[in-house]
């Protein structure tokens, strides 16, 4: 079973890898330019997706808003508001799924048995004897772990994903940034959540796969980037989840007195909707 | 023997399946989670700069709608004051703080009654500190100006209850005036400062073809007709109600005024006092 458990894995790296040489790439970015992206692919150290993606090359503000993150086989997920300004970028993403859909690309047999395991949930220990050992992690992962929970919801098709994510909050501003991670949920279950160091690696030595959160850049030409969350795939290739990375600030005009700050543009007329609330009359 | 072994055989397979699993989300992901699972407590010891917002489960905090109550909302620091006029929408689901860097007490969504659109009141830093829709009346919020679409509405409302008028302001001049109802001495129409939450065809109402609900609540009424009270702007049928103290809480305008109101973007401020 756990060959299989690997294979699965290996199906879904493979996947990736396969999305991965399918485009021309883009170049890496720099100069005094601000940009900031939701999800991206690198092989052989070319961009192959980078979307969404706003960048500002003259220091005025670029928005956009609201869409989802393009197909890939590992993760979906919503954007937010993000943006691109003078030496700043931030994105918000949220409902972030990893793994979704996963049971539907396991090999069949392995789907068919989910329905029946429900009676046989009550028979896993609470402490379960057969985590396989992964020498990386700092302590053993039946102390961190309910499988029997995980189990039941997997049987019960409550679990629909491996890993989601609420809240996630990528900013850099000049040669500092911030990864902030709200409502994680791993396996069904919520986990609670510290501060993200930087650099934070995930499986170091594993030659294979590593994982980074908070990756931290600062570039030869004075750019910062800020990645929230990176996979690298055996070195050849890394999915990178919300990315902003800030130009050079550009000079600005010496001020003889605090400008007013610009008011937002109009904002626009109501559409009515149809609805129902008793209201005060 | 043979029951033991079946049991057991099952038991293992049920382990080795909850095990793949494990497997497969700590490779996939999620030891991105048991690893800073595992390590809470140096980051405790070490009492980082942000433990409090990383904490933040949006699944746990309450929504901030017409039909909630949130006790531990701040309230509006200045109940009559007039702002610059800006709006805010979130395209997302986002946590509102008590105050900046504090922990959230509740959430609001991209939706309401259409697009949630609130007026800005205060900024400080990366921070903007919005009107909220839910009771207590002057509920306000903390939220991170990044996060949040900005836009800016030229009017303002104004309902004064003594002379029972309404103004509809345009860039700090007055456009329209109209004669209105208001609530009731025993149902009195909240004073302060509020927003247009919302534009709604009610098909189960036939007093006003839209309503425009507000971001306030009846002080008098907990529920009424089934809804939280909610007071709004909306028209009547029988004109004769102009001028008097006669609602429930609403404030009841002419059709010309309905008209002109429902061109105001949402999140419009609304100022009613005793005047």
């Amino acid at each position: 079973m756990r060959r299989t458990a690997t294979a699965a894995l290996t199906g879904l790296v493979a996947t990736t890898a396969a999305v991965v040489l399918v485009s021309a790439g883009a170049s890496q970015a720099a100069g005094t330019k601000s940009y900031v992206y939701g999800l991206d692919i690198v092989a052989q150290g070319q961009s192959q997706v980078r979307q969404p993606y706003v960048e500002s090359t003259d220091g005025s503000e670029q928005t956009g808003v609201g869409s989802a993150l393009p197909e890939n086989p590992l993760l979906t997920g919503e954007v937010g508001l993000f943006r691109a300004g003078n030496d700043s970028a931030s994105m918000t993403l949220a409902d972030i799924s990893v793994g979704g859909g996963i049971v539907d690309q396991l090999p069949p047999e392995f789907a068919e048995g989910l329905a029946q395991l429900q009676p046989l949930c009550e028979q896993v220990p609470e402490t379960p004897a057969e985590i396989p050992e992964i020498p990386e992690l700092p302590i053993p992962l039946d102390e961190v772990l309910d499988v029997r929970t995980a189990c039941e919801s997997l049987a019960s098709g409550e679990l629909t994903d491996l890993l989601a994510v609420d809240l996630v909050e990528v900013a850099c501003e000049g040669d500092s940034g911030t990864v902030d991670i709200g409502g994680v949920t791993l396996l069904g279950l919520p986990v609670d959540v510290p501060a993200l160091e930087p650099d934070t690696a995930i499986l170091p030595e594993n030659p294979g796969l590593t994982i980074t959160a908070n990756r931290q850049t600062a570039h030869e030409d004075g750019s910062f980037t800020i990645d929230a969350l990176v996979v690298d795939l055996a070195g050849e290739a890394e999915v990178v989840l919300g990315s902003a990375t800030c130009g050079e600030p550009l000079p600005t005009e010496p001020a003889v007195e605090e400008p007013e700050p610009d008011l937002p543009p109009l904002a626009p007329a109501p559409e009515p909707v149809r609805g129902n609330l008793p209201v005060t009359g | 023997m043979g029951e033991s072994r079946t049991g057991s055989g099952f038991g293992s397979g049920v382990r080795a399946l909850a095990s793949g699993l494990v497997y497969l989300v700590v490779l996939a992901f999620g030891a991105t989670a048991v690893s800073l699972v595992v390590s809470p407590g140096d980051d405790a010891a070490a009492t980082d700069e942000r433990p409090a917002k990383n904490r933040v489960t949006l699944a746990s905090l309450k929504a901030a709608t017409t039909r909630t109550t949130l006790p531990r909302a701040p309230r509006d620091p200045d109940p009559q004051g007039v702002t610059d006029g800006e709006v805010v929408h979130p395209h997302s689901v986002l946590p509102l703080y008590a105050a900046p860097g504090r922990r959230p007490f509740a959430k609001v969504g991209p939706k309401q009654f259409g697009d949630t659109w609130l007026p800005v009141v205060e900024r400080r830093g990366g921070w903007s500190r919005v009107l909220l829709p839910s009771r207590p009346n002057g509920s306000t919020g903390w939220l991170r100006t990044k996060q949040v679409e900005r836009r800016t509405s030229p009017y303002l409302i104004r309902v004064h209850l003594g002379s029972r008028t309404l103004e509809l302001v345009d860039r700090g001049t007055t456009v329209g005036s109209w004669t209105v109802a208001v609530g009731a001495p025993g149902t009195p129409t909240p004073t302060g400062r509020t927003f247009l939450l919302g534009q709604l065809v009610d098909d189960s109402q036939s007093f006003s073809p839209v309503i425009l609900p507000l971001g306030s609540h009846s002080d008098t009424l907990d529920t009424y007709g089934g809804g939280p009270g909610t007071v709004a702007l909306h028209g009547w049928p029988d004109g004769s109600v102009f001028g008097q103290a006669v609602s429930h809480g609403c404030v009841r305008v002419p059709a010309d005024a309905l008209d002109a109101l429902s061109q105001v973007p949402l999140g419009t401020l609304v100022l009613v006092d005793e005047q």
